[in-house]
């Protein structure tokens, strides 16, 4: 189909487009357009007003700092892709935008615009929150600066625009890891683990975090599994009662899956990306 | 004796550089000066009563110029017609004013029968426009109640969909001897049953459909630009049972058409509503398709559910075959929709293997969802499904290697032709010869070390091997009708030599592909003995070129193909002729070789073709009776099919944890007789594995108890992709057919045929040791998961 009639707007600053996003009720913002153009062509979302981000040139910044990565809002894919390609401390960022989409997806894609569409299986939002990345908005009310966790578990959102994020310096001895189990239509896993672990001495896990998403509506971190994971061995997992600490999840049924069978995912793949994590994490 | 450098050879296809470069025009690329867009307002329900159609809100929107319902039609475009009628049978379909089997209105009148039936069409200035005026048509809608399942539709007290149609039955037809088959079941040492089904699948060509009629008030000619697989077919439907206009009135041209695997060769209800309206409206007409369009209302695929037994003896000789089939037709008969799902179905059961006593039975039943056509090797790959797997069952039952029993029942070398006992006379192969060769490549008889190594890393191994035979190159007519086709199946081609030497070939047949503009050339080539680049081949406008039937059935290349080279011998008979009058010399004197004419024992004096032609065609002197020109037309109707055939191996292993699954081997050996271009030829055997693969591992649309299509864009339905496959392991053997002059066989579907039998086996081979014997396609991991994890606690499958 053809979309529903719509106007467009195209501003050069970020004042600009936080006035065109408030001026009129239906603006949505377009940072890429995958999502959202798709949806508008089936007429089943009709923007009064797109106010398209890419000329504004603050929001396209990606650079590896000494306090870690900041990525604008509006880089692609492929240039996060990049900015990260000689560093071992985000793997499980390259992991997730690696497999995402194909090259001319990653071209157009924008980190933003994953994040802020939040689809429930998109990889980016649990790496985001695995990472402990900070997510930073403005808006007519001002601006701010959230944990990624604190940001996803915020309600309506749609007055803001995401400015940039920012992945820290993992601490010594960390990996971190993204897989996940496809669903054969669409691309999106049924299933995905975003994973970062910290070693102790003789290969005990110090700390971990534990973020699942195709599983339930967004991105889920399972404190139970940390707690259950801190302090035992990377290789005795096994005797780790993974289903067990799975229990309280609620996950998503539907025409992909079943519950039973995404939750079966979650504990096989969180064993899996434990082990690549903590593999990375002693090759530092 | 063929020229290897031409026919034969793997020239690079001549249509890629502007497919490539993105020149090539499809419908979507033209315009017309002065052209208006169609959009048409489709059913939300799946079987409603029309109560009411309020147009008049739409009609005073920007830019609208008509809005058309069935009403206004009436008497003017009358309904669609199904030109293939399971042969031989009692069959009921919609109604035609001129007694024709009816396949519905072009717009429906009073009522609605899946979710996609088009309702109403807008003409507007811009496309968006007219979608835009789609929502503001208000309809009432009563509905009715709805079926989805085609058992369920044959019932008594089902919803019925068409007055004609008692209880929904289009056709019930059987193939072979139900007497003999079931005294040999009843005799038999050894019987097994299965139910198989293949799910419905949806064709994706990478192009949806598209029309654009023009007509010109001055001649009275309309012009239709579509995507069509048969121009001239649908000329003669169009103009004479749809439009009620003279034929020579209506010229019919396809563009580059951007694939089909069986959907273009249909008329749908925008064909004739372009012209229609482009005549009421004065102005050109265009409707472009999407893929959301496309996929709930081009026409779909497979849908068969079959129950069938196998019998046999403890040693594993098959005595007997027997299967009742059901297929769902969808709301409507599609053009030739009827006679894909039942004679491909019924004929095919017996597939290479020596069964003295085979029967068939298949229901053709309307229910509330599209309507059925045909996919890439429709009927002859669900019919191998189901015998592949009844053999693994009865290898099962009989404690036999899979293949032993295979290799036990296979047609021998020297039985052709080999009457099938279902209707089809094999005419050449070599069945153990592939069989045994594709077993070797796989390595078959290594395979258990194969699965030891596979499973210290977590995964179960699994291999299944299918061989196949297929029915291609449709077909003699005089057969084709006594199976129900309404219409002839030869084929046409005329070849000139131009005064200055060049050759054009004009072909009835047309491609959407598959590469004939290479293909045709190579084999004009090989024959005349020219450079293959002084060869153009033309097709595709009625205007131009011969009548012909179009591509489908894996036909073109074996019947068009087989007029191309009748047109060039007659081309060099009348060469021959001209040269000998010319130079005073007896006709058995002259020599025609590699496209030069010289007297028996003077190769100096040898004329290039270039020049003989020139002097035909000055007609200074020429024996009597000859007419000037170097032109000839053949019509080749074939004496019979042809039988594509081969074996295929898949070998899949299977994470014992997640259950998901990685075709990790393909190995596929085909005899297509012989071959003009390996490199085309290899390519339509990808992209045919590729189309089983789809439809094992993932493709299936799912239709809701409402008939709402859920798997309704390429999000929700699954296809395959390059990371999907493995590299694919091909080998050819040559079995030339002997009905035809060059040998060849159909190759564009018929590697489609096995894959889901082999990937079928190779899954239930992983799952074997769990006691799993079948399961239903698509394969998913979660699938799989369920039925490892059901086996392990005990359960039965």
């Amino acid at each position: 189909m053809i979309p529903a009639s719509f106007d467009y707007d195209v501003p050069q600053t970020l004042e600009q487009a936080v006035h065109a996003l408030t001026q009129r009720s239906g603006a949505r913002l377009l940072a890429g357009g995958y999502q959202l153009l798709a949806a508008m062509k089936t007429r089943s979302v009709r923007p009064s007003v797109l106010v398209d981000l890419r000329k504004i040139e603050a929001l396209r910044d990606v650079r590896l700092e000494p306090k870690g990565l900041h990525a604008g809002a509006m880089s692609t894919l492929a240039q996060v892709q990049q900015s990260i390609a000689g560093t071992r401390d985000y793997l499980a960022v390259s992991d997730v935008v690696g497999d995402m989409g194909d090259v001319q997806f990653r071209n157009q894609a924008t980190i933003g615009g994953v994040l802020a569409d939040e689809h429930p299986a998109a990889g980016l939002p649990a790496v985001a929150v695995a990472l402990a990345a900070s997510i930073s908005t403005v808006s007519a009310q001002g601006s701010e600066t959230l944990a990624a966790e604190t940001f996803f578990s915020k309600g309506d959102r749609s007055t803001l625009i995401m400015t940039n994020l920012h992945f820290p310096i993992p601490e010594p001895r960390t990996g971190s890891a993204y897989l996940k189990a496809r669903a054969v239509s669409g691309g999106y896993p049924i299933c995905g683990v975003a994973l970062t672990v910290t070693l102790g001495e003789r290969g005990v896990i110090e700390r971990c975090r534990v973020v699942l998403d195709g599983v339930g509506a967004r991105a889920q971190r399972i404190m139970a599994v940390e707690d259950l994971l801190a302090g035992t061995p990377v290789e005795a997992d096994g005797g780790v009662d993974m289903a067990a600490a799975l229990q309280g999840v609620q996950a998503r049924a539907d025409r992909h899956a079943s519950a039973e069978y995404r939750l079966h995912l979650a504990s096989v793949l969180i064993s899996r990306a434990l082990r690549v994590a903590a593999e990375r994490a002693r090759q530092g | 004796m063929p020229d290897a450098n031409v026919f034969g050879a793997a020239l690079k296809r001549r249509e890629d550089p502007a497919l490539l470069r993105g020149n090539a025009k499809f419908v979507a690329d033209l315009t017309l000066p002065n052209m208006a867009h169609m959009a048409i307002l489709r059913s939300p329900h799946a079987h409603a009563r029309i109560k009411e159609i309020d147009t008049r809100e739409a009609a005073a929107l920007p830019g609208v110029i008509r809005i058309v319902t069935a009403a206004d039609l009436d008497g003017k475009v009358m309904p669609l017609p199904c030109i293939w009628i399971p042969g031989g049978a009692e069959s009921h379909f919609p109604s035609h004013p001129y007694g024709l089997p009816g396949a519905g209105t072009v717009l429906a009148t009073d009522r609605v029968r899946y979710i996609g039936d088009p309702v109403a069409v807008v003409v507007a200035e811009t496309r968006y426009q007219a979608f835009d005026a789609l929502e503001a048509i208000k309809v009432d809608y009563e509905p009715l109640p709805v079926v989805t399942h085609v058992e369920e539709a044959l019932k008594d007290g089902a919803p019925q969909l068409h007055d004609e149609v008692p209880n929904n039955l289009n056709a019930y037809c059987t193939y072979g001897d139900k007497e003999a088959a079931d005294r040999a079941i009843d005799a038999a040492e050894v019987s097994v049953s299965l139910n198989v089904r293949n799910q419905r699948t949806i064709n994706n060509p990478i192009e949806p459909r598209g029309a654009l009629g023009h007509f010109d008030p001055l001649t009275g000619e309309y012009t239709l630009w579509a995507t069509t697989q048969s121009p001239y077919n649908h000329r003669l439907l169009l103009a004479f049972a749809i439009l009620g206009i003279p034929y020579n009135k209506l010229r019919v041209i396809a563009p580059e058409i951007g694939g089909s695997f069986g959907t273009k060769g249909y008329i749908y209800s925008d064909m004739p509503l372009v012209l229609f309206l482009a005549r009421e409206v004065g102005r050109p007409v265009k409707w472009i398709d999407s893929r959301e369009g496309l996929m709930r209302s081009t026409v779909q695929g497979r849908d068969q559910i079959q129950y069938a037994t196998l019998a046999g003896t403890k040693d594993g000789k098959i005595t007997a075959l027997k299967c009742t089939s059901y297929a769902n037709l969808g709301a409507y008969p599609s053009t030739i929709g009827p006679g894909v799902a039942t004679a491909m179905v019924g004929r095919s059961l017996t597939s290479v293997y020596d069964i003295e006593h085979a029967f068939c039975d298949v229901y053709a039943g309307f229910t509330n969802i599209v309507p059925l056509g045909a996919q890439r090797g429709s009927g002859r790959a669900e019919a191998t499904l189901l015998i592949e797997r009844l053999i693994d069952r009865y290898a099962d039952e009989i404690g036999m290697d899979r293949a032993e029993v295979r290799r036990k029942n296979l047609v021998a070398a020297d039985r052709f032709p080999f009457d099938n006992r279902l209707g089809w006379r094999y005419d050449s192969g070599n069945y153990p010869d592939v069989f045994e060769r594709v077993l070797n490549l796989v390595g078959y008889a290594d395979i258990d070390s194969k699965k030891e190594e596979a499973r210290a890393r977590g995964k179960r191994l699994g291999v299944g091997v299918s061989p196949y035979v297929a029915v291609c190159g449709v077909g003699p007519s005089p057969r084709m009708s006594q199976e129900g086709m309404l219409g002839g199946t030869w084929e046409a081609a005329t070849v000139r030599v131009t005064p200055t030497g060049e050759v054009s070939v004009m072909i009835g047949s047309k491609p959407h592909g598959q590469g004939h503009e290479t293909t045709m050339a190579q084999i004009a080539a090989d024959q005349l003995g020219v450079p293959v680049d002084m060869v153009e081949v033309l097709h595709s406008d009625t205007k131009g070129a011969p009548f012909g039937q179009g591509t489908y059935g894996s036909r073109s290349y074996t019947v068009c193909g087989s007029a191309v080279q009748m047109s060039t011998q007659k081309i060099i008979a009348k060469v021959r002729r001209a040269f000998a009058h010319m130079n005073e010399i007896a006709e058995d004197d002259v020599v025609y070789e590699s496209g030069t004419v010289y007297p028996k024992g003077a190769p100096d004096k040898a004329q290039p073709l270039q020049q003989v032609a020139l002097m035909i065609w000055y007609g200074w002197n020429l024996p009597a009776g000859m007419e000037p020109n170097l032109e000839e037309t053949s019509f080749f109707d074939p004496p019979d099919f042809n039988y594509p055939f081969g074996a295929h191996a898949a070998v899949v292993e299977i994470d014992e944890q997640t259950g998901e699954l990685e075709l990790i081997r393909y190995v596929a050996v085909n005899d297509v007789g012989n071959v003009g271009n390996p490199l085309v030829v290899d390519g339509q055997f990808h992209g045919s594995i590729a189309h089983g693969v789809g439809q094992a591992l993932m493709e299936e649309a799912v239709f809701d108890d409402n008939g709402q299509l859920v798997t309704n864009s390429l999000s929700e339905y699954a296809l395959p992709k390059a990371e999907d496959l493995p590299f694919f392991e091909l080998e050819r053997t040559v079995t030339p057919s002997p009905h035809n002059a060059l040998g060849i066989k159909g190759a564009g579907e018929a590697a489609t045929v096995p894959v889901t039998a082999a990937i079928s086996s190779a899954v239930c081979d992983a799952l074997a040791d769990l006691g799993v014997k079948h399961m239903a396609m698509p394969f998913t991991a979660e699938k799989i998961w369920q039925a490892m994890r059901s086996a392990k606690a005990g359960g039965a499958l």
